[in-house]
């Protein structure tokens, strides 16, 4: 009885080994395709991909036209300055996330002055939102006691070079309710020569600051 | 029952035609939620797939490659886990390398599928849609539980509200199934139940003297 009904199955489907092959490439195809989006199966999240992606690459500064101070542009003030750079984006109307960045860069900005680490590492806050104007991050800055020999708090005003720079940054803005945006907020560190070359979590300022110094001490060598 | 055959060929064309041009036409509004992204526009991308099937049932070649639909079934794992992993979604938002390549694995797993399932035993539909659902409904629950976002492009509650669907599909996926098989194997029990009685009565006739 068993015998009967394999070898008429046989007779139906004589070349098995062709659907073998066929599933087997499927199967492999598959698995680079998959391999590839999770960077080696490292990372299944868009963010872990970016900062994974910045740590094995660098990334140059895009041209941008700062407004404060004027004729200035980004890249120059972040790859001629000898320090490394700490960037956060935020928008000066942010009621949520910003907020916490705001009082962390403070936070930051009180270590590197009681830790003597200014000639090492400073901070720059870059708005993603059109509506701040050089007038706007000024007040902000007031606001947030910002000394401009450690903290700067830069607009883009080109739309396109702003896109540029968020592009490099890999920042994701999206809009939500109440007036608010929503974005991957996280402390980039940009080296002595202007390139981003590292990503950390915005809820962990000390290992920033640690990263930033230990950068700064690498490049000295 | 699972082939759009018994439309003509125009009706299927057009409808596949429709499909895709929603699915494309809307893209900016489909993709800028990750519900309506996996629910609305994926769908789509397989019915278009699903309504060209017909044509392809007709040639012996995808028979031979796809014996027992076990290409076609190795096919759904592969494509479904891949645009189910959240960087690989965010990509085909960023990338029109990864955008075409998402429109064109769907179509073809919406045109292979049918043929497939209707090739594969009930056996190894069981082990590849069981593995299917289990997958999906794993991924939703992580999509539920991870505090932070998967996607730069997508809120947090979208994410959520994506989870939830994923476990609801998954589970609506196997009750179909169920529901649909159901006959067919409680048949297949009783057939092989008289084959069985059959030989008996045979082996019966053999050994008695």
């Amino acid at each position: 009885m068993m015998t009967t009904s394999t070898s008429s199955s046989n007779r139906e489907h004589p070349r098995p080994l062709l659907t073998l092959a066929a599933a087997l490439t499927v199967a492999l195809l598959g698995l680079a395709a998959i391999v590839q989006a999770t960077m080696g199966l490292n990372v299944v999240s868009t963010e872990d991909g970016r900062r994974l992606d910045v740590e094995r690459a660098p990334r140059e500064i895009p041209f941008a036209a700062v407004n404060r101070p004027p004729a200035t542009t980004l890249a120059s003030m972040l790859g001629t300055d000898g320090r490394v750079t700490i960037v956060a984006f935020i928008y000066t109307s942010c009621n949520s996330v910003c907020t916490v960045l705001g009082s962390e860069f403070q936070q930051m900005q009180q270590a590197i002055r009681d830790r003597h680490l200014q000639d090492k590492v400073r901070l720059m806050s870059i708005s993603f939102d059109p509506r701040d104007t050089d007038q706007r991050l000024a007040s902000y800055a007031v606001r947030q006691r910002a000394d401009p020999a450690i903290w700067n708090i830069v607009g883009i005003d080109a739309e396109a070079q702003r896109h540029a720079v968020l592009n490099t940054f890999g920042i994701v803005v999206l809009p939500a309710p109440l007036g608010e945006f929503v974005h991957n907020a996280a402390f980039h560190i940009v080296d002595s020569d202007g390139r981003l070359a590292k990503i950390d979590d915005f809820d962990l300022p000390s290992k920033a600051l640690a990263d930033a110094v230990a950068m700064y001490e690498a490049r000295r060598k | 029952m699972i082939f759009p055959s018994q439309f003509s060929a125009r009706a299927r064309f057009v409808a596949s035609t429709a499909a895709l041009s929603i699915a494309l036409g809307c893209a900016p509004w489909l993709e800028a939620s990750m519900l309506r992204h996996m629910f609305i526009q994926f769908p789509l991308l397989l019915l278009c797939g699903w309504l060209l099937s017909g044509p392809l049932a007709k040639p012996s070649w995808p028979r031979r490659l796809d014996e027992y639909g076990i290409t076609g079934l190795t096919l759904l794992l592969f494509v479904s886990a891949y645009w189910m992993i959240p960087r690989a979604l965010e990509m085909s938002l960023t990338s029109h390398i990864a955008q075409a390549g998402k429109v064109a694995s769907l179509i073809l797993l919406g045109a292979l599928l049918p043929g497939s399932l209707s090739r594969s035993p009930w056996v190894v539909q069981l082990f590849f849609l069981g593995n299917f659902g289990a997958m999906m409904a794993i991924a939703g629950i992580q999509y539920q539980n991870m505090p932070q976002r998967l996607c730069n492009a997508y809120l947090l509650d979208d994410q959520n509200l994506t989870g939830v669907a994923l476990v609801m599909a998954s589970i609506l996926i196997s009750i179909l199934w169920c529901a649909r098989l159901a006959p067919i194997i409680s048949f297949q029990v009783s057939e092989n139940a008289n084959v069985a009685s059959k030989a008996e009565s045979r082996i019966d006739k053999v050994t008695r003297p």
